[in-house]
């Protein structure tokens, strides 16, 4: 059994009349562990996923697994709680609470989970231990997106889920960024999942799924995956 | 062009919430400003053509002694009067209460028929709206009423209104109790009056200004000048010819007086003349009597002298006999035996017969004598019984001759006395005439020259009190719609800049498609234009109709009006609108304005965030470290959005403050009926006596006890008047019999000392409200004048808590030092063990001495009906105010939330639970709303303070102080109203979508 798994899953958007389809029976599997890219370009049904898999959205077919736990079964109440304590969230723009330090940002995640790491050693991990009191506005965007992990990753998630966080950075940035999402997996042993239209990211994955459509294309598993430092931008 | 325009109403669609916000709080804002505002000038207009209909008076002169044909036509010469209508009035009772008289006129004063028709012959009338009924009769009680009417009592035949009556309360009567109760119409023939009692003056171009304008002020001061001058020459006028007829008069008099004088001396005179003839005739008499009585008693005399002479001569001659006969041996007694043994010894004889018969005859001859002796003897006896009779006769007859002349002495001498007495009599009589002669003389000096009364329209009871309503109106207009404006102006920068900034992009892609940035603008002030317009025609089609009426009807209730004119809406509504769009459109560029300035590839970018800072308290670490995590936040946040903050404080505080100052306000009218009528005069009933009374009358005391009532004090309560800011103000001046008694009945309760007081011996304690219109102090002196205008000076021992009217209490002492009695009383105090008030009244009134009976729960209840209207202006004040506080709480709150969207949707995808999002984004609104009612508490107390003031009239003292139960409403009220907003909007907040959260920043 996959840590995750998701089973010919269906979603449709009502755009006015038509009716359009997201995702058309899209299935994949990831492992614990793993670092996954969702990759695809733009109207692929990356989002979709991200959506349904993060608890955002619900699918209209299908079935979604994770560590066991069938998430497309789920209402809105479990949702939240999946939400709150099975995944952690890293968004293209940061998304911080501008009124909030670094160090509160991560906070304000922690508080709210059972078993949270220490948010100073999450922002010391991603490299932050000095600016634990400067807020947002005072930060780089990759820093701020230092922040943002750490405040995903302060939950203690099942799942770290990544919505093109380089989407936004500078390619020296945001490889640093790639590194510390590598290093996350790597030794911190956290499912990650990267969804970007980055074909170049996807050198760093362990697990690269394709989507086209709507559709998984293929999936690609990278025995060796590359270092961030290896791949070219 | 028009796609923009057209973007303007698309934006009007797509968050119609927020444009019907900015509409309803510029409908607010105008609609308070504008009804208040028009309220005053409506009031005022309707009044000036109520008085301009009724061709009221703008002068009244009144004189101490009546007012002359002369008098009018002098007054007729000035060259500021338009008409003079000389008139009549007198006071009256009818049924204890007191009335005035007017005459009918159509030149001045005109009636306003409510119902009915007016009088078709002289025994008809026209009679006060508020106590008449047509078809009623009213009676007339006055001494000496014929002077004044021929008619005693009349027949309403129509009910009216009179603009010289506006208020409620009509002022002062010379007769009765001294509240003058209502006003009757009498024919102007029915007064029988040879002076007439006023003369109504109407001023040359009164109709053609506005009543109190400054232009109608200076056209009367000039009037009054020229009164002013002529009022001391018709004084002296008058009084010069008073004096003359006066001084005619009593010349007539003592010329009237000396004749008869006269007379009753003539007939004193004679009457003594014929008493001394009598006199002498009486003497006359009395010396014939005299002379008379010596006469008898002289012929009795020589009568008994004759008579014992006889008797002497008898008793001679008989011992002459008896001695003869002794020489016989013989006695008188034996005579005739002897004689007869004798004859016949003498007819027997024979022998010596001679011897015999010669002693026969000698004794024969004794025996002759002895006869003739003894008749002699009778005769004499019975002549001396015959002279006896007669004397005694002579003698009785004079002396009732003496009885006659002694009476009529006696009487004589009665005669004498009562001439005695005439004379004195006289004497008394003629000291006394002349006495009064040179009193009235004396009283000519006395004479008062008589006094001219120059009364303008103030005098009428109501006239200026209206007028300073109306005004109080236009200060609370002033203040009110300032806290309206003030958010509402606010409340669109603030929705406005919002909307501009949502719409950063759009402005960009214009002005990068090359739309000239003026264009841009119009856009946005379309937009802003609309809204003004829309909230601004509701605003004023709805308040500015609405509020005048509500303000109006509150104030009929203490007047006598007609009904309100509204004035046109158009000029207001044009300069409202003008100025709203102008400040709309001030707001709508300067937003613009400030995101025009950048360039439009700035524009297209997102707007940085506003940026996190550190707050002062979290250099307070100790603190700050206890504080919890998510309070830290509320806390950052709220320094973070000022001008949020700011306009959430401020708009809750109004709200609050609104709400406290219309609750307090409610309590400040509501309370003072109860306080006043239960607390203060704590009296069950007041019963007017007929007359002034030294002494409760066993018959009256006895029906008190019959009806229960307990506990009677007599006091006498009079009318005064004060003058205080050029205005004359009633009050009663309140003396009791009894000063233990009295705070039974009265509760004094000094302001000054807060603490409980008695009547002092010396000086007076006048109310609150009267010593504030004074500027009177404990210990200064204050002047009242009587309703004959006579003045006097008190001195303010004590100031006592009173709500309504004015009073002036004090001590039976002070009151004998100021009036110099105390002994008279006109009302009784007392208190009722009993409900059966209707019955207790019938009771009491039929006796004729008792003329009303007053109790003190009617009072409470006609308070409450006149203060009914105030409450609605509350209520008004309390639903502006709460709709205020919704609209801009819910516009805020919106704003709040749009501009925190992605926050919320990160949340959100971090997992909070939905209540933990809205108390995170809600608890900033409880704590701006704490301290908003907190702000709002202080403004609100401030603000009832002015506006309890300011609504305040004259004579009327509301509450000062709110209730406990006044702020937990408030408090409460405001609550609930941001409670409503918070579930309103809490659906918005559930709505955002956490796919915001993945949006680019500019969408």
């Amino acid at each position: 059994m996959a840590y995750i798994e998701l089973k010919n899953i269906d979603k449709f958007y009502k755009m006015g009349e038509v009716q359009i389809k997201a995702l058309n029976k899209a299935s994949f599997t990831i492992e614990k562990s793993e670092l996954a890219v969702i990759l695809g370009p733009s109207g692929a049904g990356k989002t979709t996923v991200l959506n349904i898999l993060g608890g955002m959205d619900a699918c209209d077919g299908g079935k979604v697994i994770v560590d066991g736990n069938v998430i497309s079964d789920y209402n809105k109440k479990k949702l939240v709680l999946y939400r709150r304590y099975d995944i952690g969230f890293v968004f293209q723009f940061y998304n911080l609470v501008q009124n909030l330090t670094a160090l509160e940002n991560v906070e304000l995640a922690s508080q709210i989970c059972k078993n949270p790491l220490n948010p100073k050693e999450c922002l010391e991990r991603v490299g932050l231990g000095k600016r634990l009191k400067n807020f947002p506005a005072q930060l780089s965007g990759g820093e701020q997106q230092r922040v943002a992990i750490a405040r995903a990753i302060a939950k203690n998630p099942k799942l770290l889920l990544c919505d093109e966080p380089t989407g936004a950075l500078d390619s020296k940035t945001g490889r640093k960024i790639l590194e510390l999402l590598q290093e996350m997996a790597r030794k911190y042993k956290m499912t990650t999942i990267i969804i970007t239209h980055n074909s170049n990211i996807a050198e760093i994955a362990d697990r690269v799924i394709h989507m086209k459509n709507g559709k998984v294309e293929k999936i690609t598993i990278n025995e060796n995956p590359k270092d961030v430092s290896e791949i070219e931008w | 062009m028009i796609l923009l325009f057209k973007s303007a109403l698309y934006k009007i669609k797509k968050s119609f919430g927020r444009f019907l916000s900015v509409v309803l709080i510029v409908a607010l804002g105008t609609g308070f400003f504008s009804g208040l505002r028009e309220a005053s000038p409506d009031m005022l207009e309707t009044i000036d053509k109520y008085y301009d209909d009724s061709l009221l008076m703008d002068y009244k002169i009144t004189s101490t002694m009546g007012l002359t044909d002369d008098d009018i036509t002098s007054l007729e010469k000035l060259k500021y009067v338009d008409k003079v209508i000389p008139s009549y009035s007198v006071d009256v009772l009818s049924d204890g209460k007191a009335i005035r008289l007017h005459a009918i006129s159509d030149k001045v004063n005109k009636v306003i028929l409510e119902d009915g028709k007016m009088p078709s012959n002289h025994s008809e009338c026209l009679a006060d709206a508020s106590e008449y009924k047509v078809g009623d009769t009213i009676n007339f009680e006055k001494d000496n009423l014929s002077d004044f009417v021929n008619i005693s009592s009349c027949k309403v035949s129509g009910t009216i209104t009179s603009a010289l009556y506006l208020s409620t309360e009509k002022g002062i009567a010379n007769v009765g109790n001294g509240k003058l109760e209502a006003f009757v119409y009498i024919p102007e023939e029915d007064f029988t009056l040879d002076y007439y009692t006023e003369a109504y003056i109407l001023a040359k171009g009164s109709l053609e200004s506005k009543a109190y304008s400054d232009e109608y002020e200076d056209l009367t001061s000039k009037l009054n000048d020229e009164l002013q001058d002529l009022k001391p020459i018709r004084e002296t006028k008058r009084y010069e010819e008073i004096l003359e007829e006066a001084m005619n008069e009593i010349s007539k008099a003592e010329n009237e007086i000396n004749t008869e004088l006269e007379e009753a001396r003539q007939t004193l005179e004679n009457t003594k003349n014929t008493l001394d003839s009598n006199k002498n005739t009486l003497l006359n008499t009395k010396s014939s009597l005299d002379k008379n009585m010596a006469e008898v008693n002289s012929r009795e005399a020589s009568y008994k002298q004759q008579i014992s002479d006889g008797k002497v001569q008898i008793t001679n001659g008989r011992n002459q006999i008896n001695n003869e006969l002794n020489n016989f041996g013989l006695t008188a007694d034996t005579l005739d035996t002897a004689l007869n043994n004798l004859k016949t010894q003498v007819d027997n004889c024979t022998e010596n017969c001679e011897a015999l018969t010669s002693q026969y005859n000698s004794l024969n001859q004794v025996k002759s004598s002895l006869d003739e002796l003894n008749k002699q003897e009778q005769e004499l006896l019975s002549n001396e019984e015959k002279l006896n009779t007669e004397i005694s006769n002579a003698r009785q007859q004079i002396n009732s001759g003496y009885a006659e002349v002694n009476q009529g002495l006696a009487e004589i001498e009665n005669g004498y006395a009562a001439y005695n007495d005439g004379l004195a009599e006289l004497q008394t009589k003629t000291d006394e005439a002349n006495q009064k002669i040179s009193e009235e003389k004396a009283k000519l000096n006395d004479i008062e020259k008589p006094v001219w009364y120059l009364l303008d329209r103030t005098s009428n009871n109501g006239y200026t009190s209206f007028y300073e309503d109306a005004s109080k109106v236009e200060a609370i207009a002033t203040v009110f719609p300032v806290f309206f404006i003030l958010v509402a102006m606010l409340m669109c920068l603030n929705t406005m800049s919002r909307l501009i900034e949502e719409e950063r992009t759009e402005i960009g892609i214009f002005t990068s498609l090359g739309y000239s940035n003026l264009k841009i603008i119009l856009g946005y002030l379309f937009y802003c234009l609309i809204a003004t317009f829309i909230g601004v025609t509701v605003g004023i089609s709805v308040g500015g109709y609405l509020i005048p009426s509500v303000v109006y009807s509150i104030y009929n209730a203490n007047y006598v009006v007609p009904d309100l004119i509204m004035g046109t809406k158009e000029v207001q509504f044009s300069i409202i609108l003008t100025c709203a769009s102008l400040l709309m459109a001030l707001v709508a560029i300067y937003v613009c304005h400030k995101e025009l300035k950048n360039k439009p590839a700035i524009l297209l970018r997102p707007k940085a965030p506003k940026d996190g800072k550190k707050v002062l308290l979290e250099r307070w670490k100790s603190v700050w470290k206890r504080i919890s995590f998510t309070w830290k936040i509320t806390i950052r946040n709220m320094f973070r959005y000022k001008k949020r903050v700011l306009m959430t404080i401020i708009g809750v505080a109004g709200c609050t403050a609104l709400l406290l100052t219309g609750f307090g306000l409610r309590d400040g009218i509501n309370g003072i009926g109860q306080l006043q009528y239960s607390e203060i005069l704590r009296y069950d009933m007041l019963i007017s006596l007929d007359k002034e009374v030294t002494e409760l009358s066993s018959d009256v005391d006895n029906l008190l006890i019959d009806n229960n009532i307990k506990k009677p004090l007599l006091v006498n309560q009079e009318a005064f008047t004060f003058e205080a800011n050029d205005k004359k103000h009633d009050v009663y001046l309140i003396s009791p019999e009894n000063k233990e008694e009295f705070v039974n009945y009265i509760y004094l309760h000094s302001t000054v000392s807060d603490q409980d007081i008695e009547l002092p011996k010396y000086g007076a304690v006048i109310t609150t409200k009267m010593a504030q219109l004074l500027d009177a102090k404990k210990g200064s002196t204050i002047k009242i004048r009587d309703t004959e205008n006579n003045l006097y000076i008190l001195y303010v021992a004590d100031i006592t808590n009173n709500y309504t009217m004015h009073y002036i209490y004090m001590s039976p002492e002070y009151r004998a030092e100021i009036f110099g009695t105390d002994e008279n009383y006109n009302m009784i105090m007392a208190d009722l063990d009993s409900n059966n008030y209707d019955e207790v009244s019938s009771n009491l009134l039929t006796n004729d001495n008792i003329n009303a009976v007053n109790y003190s729960t009617d009072n409470i209840e006609s308070y409450n009906t006149i203060i009914k209207g105030m409450n609605q202006i509350v209520y008004l004040i309390i639903g502006a105010a709460l709709l205020l506080a919704i609209i801009v709480l819910y516009n805020l709150l919106i704003i709040n939330m749009t501009e925190r969207k992605r926050e919320i949707a990160t949340l959100k995808v971090l997992g909070f639970k939905n209540h933990e999002i809205s108390s995170y984004v809600y608890r900033e609104t409880i704590i701006l709303m704490i301290i908003g009612i907190v702000v709002g508490i202080f403004l609100g107390i401030l603000l009832h303070q002015y506006v309890i003031i300011t609504a305040e009239t004259d004579n009327i003292m509301f509450l000062r102080s709110i209730n406990l139960l006044s702020f937990v409403y408030a408090i409460l009220l405001t609550v609930v109203s941001s409670i409503i907003v918070e579930i309103i909007t809490y659906k918005y907040l559930l709505k955002i979508d956490m796919v915001e959260s993945l949006k680019a920043l500019d969408q």
